[in-house]
């Protein structure tokens, strides 16, 4: 991921005068909104006030109908019933087109880049610049292009680039430069920061507050609680499908948003970390993956969560995936002791080691399966029964006790896995490695994104396993959690470790300091 | 040799318009036209160049007309009974004993586009897989041409075939339709309507969140792609003189094999009509060299589908590599 062909500037400038004067008008207004998908109710009753000029966070569990409400203000779904208004006018949302001709631009957290296409195609295609007789124009096409980009602060990308080649911080940079290709009334912004870095996140959040000084409501859907705190001016919390909260960030504490989030009262979100082991499970000596990590030596001990962290594409990746045999590497590695030539993920499973990846869609998840046979899927070797096929009472219990551990709904191990929200399918995907009982666990930022109450029974589950001497290499996007739940951090810079943070020095400024070269180097490097 | 340097010039208007990083096709196919040459040099002549054209110009349409549905994420096997029907209706309907009805050509071509509409009805509106729906239609519509044409026969007009073998200019007319089946492809990717096309085969969920009316797009392509399938009906009845209601049978697997051998993704969004048609080629030089070389007929289809794996290994290989290497 080295080398992506860009840079931002944290102050967004606007060159264009809004048409709207900050303050003015009613702003965003949904009234008693409701969807159902057959039995089950999505959105009931949501009531949300965005004013002009202010940055409204929508908080909520992964489930609790940000999404659906956000797609339904994007024309992408249909509500069941209720209203929405802007400035006092009710607004009719039959499409994503209706929904961007009332000025409402979604920054999606799906992404709406179409991966073949080229930049430019994409930050244009709801307007290709045509010429008589309806050819695209193709060099004012890319001018205009280039001009945006230039325009938002996204620097030295080729507009002529294929989408597809470009790395998900970027794209989703280009997801925010297409939204405000005209100046938005009201502008979305659904976890829109998920897949950037801090610099990156900072220009994001510089372009909403741009946005809402011009007069725009902003409407911004994250999981980082100290991004809401630091940006938004007022917050509403969604709970089930119903709007349980509103009001500023600072008349809540961390306890009061995730209770109300919630509905119960959460213990802690990090749990209490017991002491990590003294047998070392893992050890690298000169571990290296050309163009990628290394070479660095590294010990795991049993027990112990080692977090890996840095700023985003310094060669944690490369470190994971090699640890996981998904990628060459030379060096030498040992496994309790014993010398380790893993060269193939299925290799890496067979000695204990498994990898839970980032995109649990893509790499992960078979969605049209059901929960259990996903559960199960990395294991249905110990599942033979007589004759070779799979013991379906064997498969049942013990996929139930893995969902439990992980804090599934066991009772609904039979629906598809596509039924699940985010946080629930990325348990899912680590029950499936729990399942195959592993020495070493390693998780690929797999929190990005999901709300707090999956975070939640993903970090108890971690806890329980650390207690049984499993030990966990957590790369993670998200300094709060590598400083709250792991026992030491590596912080990789440039593919080299820049330094390691022992448990009593973990806090997040030295985490950034290490991770962008204003402290530390080579020479502390000790893990 | 005006013609061939215009044929060097249009090579060089397809290799610019390359997606970067497939040279291979061209590679290939160069290769292969400069080993049949040195093996035959009095191919190298304006009108046998043409008869090789006028031989491969159904196979490019019918091509086209598959390229424009894999880059839609789909597939039609209906383009050789599209064909059929309306080969049969030109050699029954627009010819025959009672003299000719030119002014019905048009309505043939929009029976071909009509039958495209079916498809793209059941694929976009019915909900359809393309490979089910186009299925269906492709024995349906293989029925309907022998209801039109049992047998072997029929006459399509004279100025038809005129049309299709002869020459404009001292330019043999076969290359002037390659060049419009290009012109219009090209044409086709600089509009917004092929820009769509693309979206749609490439992500179709995130080109309905661009506002894109996915079905509708699908709709036209699979149309467009009937229209195209019955000119090529329409010319093959009228370069060969005669209507021939099985003439679709074999003909579809080459219209994939051309696509895949070109370079379009059959996963969609990937490639282009110009790619295709240089897959038909590839296709027919195989041919044209077994011919030349005085070997078994078998040997062509053995070697073409050889050629196929060839390809597509080589074309997957930097991929295979890269995922080993890069982190």
């Amino acid at each position: 991921m080295s080398g992506e062909p860009h840079t931002t500037q944290a102050q967004p400038v606007l060159d264009r005068p809004s048409p709207f004067a900050a303050g003015d008008g009613d702003g965003l207004r949904v009234a008693g909104l409701d969807k159902s998908y057959g039995p089950i109710a999505v959105l009931a009753g949501v009531e949300l006030h965005a004013r002009p000029g202010e940055i409204h966070a929508v908080l909520g569990e992964n489930g609790a109908g940000k999404s659906t409400l956000m797609k339904v203000l994007s024309g992408v779904i249909h509500a069941d019933a209720g209203d929405v208004s802007l400035d006092g006018a009710p607004l009719a949302l039959g499409s994503p087109d209706a929904a961007r001709g009332h000025g409402i631009r979604t920054v999606f957290q799906e992404l709406s880049l179409v991966p073949d296409l080229s930049v430019a195609e994409n930050l244009l295609l709801e307007a290709l610049p045509t010429r008589p007789p309806g050819l695209i124009g193709r060099r004012r096409l890319l001018r205009d292009a280039a001009a945006l980009l230039e325009r938002t602060g996204i620097a030295g990308l080729d507009p002529r680039r294929r989408v597809r080649e470009l790395s998900l911080a970027t794209r989703q940079q280009l997801e925010l430069a297409k939204a405000l290709r005209t100046p938005p009334r009201v502008l979305i912004l659904d976890e829109a920061t998920s897949a950037l870095g801090p610099a990156e996140s900072e220009w994001a959040l510089a372009h909403a507050r741009a946005q809402a000084r011009a007069g725009a409501v902003v409407i911004m859907i994250s999981h980082r609680i100290a991004e809401v705190r630091g940006h938004a001016d007022r917050l509403t919390i969604l709970r089930s499908g119903r709007s349980v909260a509103t009001g500023r960030p600072g008349d809540f504490d961390d306890d009061g948003l995730i209770e109300a989030m919630l509905g119960r009262r959460v213990e802690r979100l990090y749990p209490q970390r017991c002491p990590a082991g003294e047998r070392v499970v893992l050890r690298a000596r000169g571990l290296h993956v050309p163009g990628g990590f290394g070479p660095e030596d590294l010990e795991l001990r049993a027990g112990e969560i080692l977090g890996v962290g840095g700023l985003e594409g310094q060669g944690q990746r490369a470190l994971m995936l090699a640890l996981a045999g998904a990628v060459p590497w030379h060096g030498q590695l040992e496994l309790d002791g014993r010398p380790l030539h893993h060269r193939s993920p299925r290799a890496a499973i067979a000695h204990g080691i498994v990898l839970v990846p980032e995109d649990r869609q893509a790499e992960g998840l078979l969605l049209n399966h059901s929960i259990r046979s996903n559960i199960a899927l990395s294991s249905v070797a110990r599942l033979r029964g007589r004759l070779g096929a799979i013991d379906r009472g064997r498969e049942a219990e013990a996929t139930a006790r893995e969902a439990r551990g992980v804090g599934l709904d066991a009772a609904r191990l039979g629906e598809p896995a596509r039924n699940l929200s985010g946080g629930n399918q990325q348990k899912v995907v680590l029950a499936r490695a729990l399942m195959t009982e592993p020495k070493v666990l390693l998780l690929y930022d797999c929190t990005r994104g999901i709300d707090v109450g999956s975070k939640a029974d993903i970090m108890a589950a971690l806890a329980e396993l650390t207690a049984r001497g499993v030990a966990v290499v957590h790369y993670s996007s998200d300094a709060a959690e590598l400083v709250h739940l792991c026992h030491r951090v590596l912080v990789a810079r440039g593919g080299r470790i820049a330094g390691v943070l022992e448990r009593d020095q973990l806090a997040e400024d030295e985490l950034l300091h290490l991770a962008v070269g204003t402290r530390g180097g080579r020479e502390e490097t000790a893990a | 040799m005006s013609a061939l340097a215009a044929s060097v010039r249009d090579a060089g208007f397809v290799l610019k318009r390359l997606p970067r990083g497939e040279w291979g096709t061209p590679l290939l196919l160069a290769t292969l036209i400069v080993v049949d040459v040195s093996i035959q040099p009095a191919l190298l002549d304006v009108t046998q160049i043409g008869l090789l054209i006028q031989t491969a110009l159904v196979a490019v349409l019918l091509a086209t007309a598959q390229t424009l549905a894999v880059l839609a994420r789909g597939v039609d096997l209906s383009v050789g009974s599209v064909l059929v029907v309306t080969d049969v209706l030109t050699a029954t309907k627009l010819g025959g004993l009672e003299g000719d009805r030119l002014a019905l050509l048009p309505l043939v071509l929009a029976v071909g586009a009509a039958i495209g509409l079916l498809n793209g009805a059941l694929i976009a509106y019915g909900g359809l897989e393309p490979f089910v729906a186009t299925l269906a239609t492709w024995a349906i519509f293989d029925g309907v041409a022998l209801l039109v044409l049992p047998t072997d026969g029929g006459a399509p007009p004279q100025q038809l075939t005129n049309l299709a073998i002869g020459e404009t200019a001292g330019i043999p007319n076969s290359y002037i339709g390659l060049a419009l089946v290009l012109l219009a492809w090209f044409a086709l990717r600089r509009s917004p309507l092929g820009v769509r096309v693309l979206a749609v085969g490439s992500d179709a969920e995130r080109a309905f969140l661009n506002g894109i009316d996915v079905r509708r797009t699908k709709l036209i392509v699979y149309t467009l792609g009937g229209f195209v399938a019955g000119i090529a009906g329409v010319y093959l009845a009228a370069s060969t003189s005669t209507g021939v209601p099985t003439a679709g049978d074999g003909l579809l697997l080459p219209s994939l094999a051309a696509v895949v051998i070109g370079g379009t993704s059959l996963a969609g969004g990937r490639g282009g009509v110009g790619l295709s048609v240089m897959g038909v080629f590839v296709l027919v030089f195989i041919g044209d060299l077994v011919a030349a070389l005085q070997l078994p007929s078998w040997v062509a289809t053995v070697a073409s589908a050889a050629m196929l794996l060839i390809v597509v290994s080589l074309r997957s290989l930097p991929q295979v590599l890269a995922r080993k290497e890069t982190a």
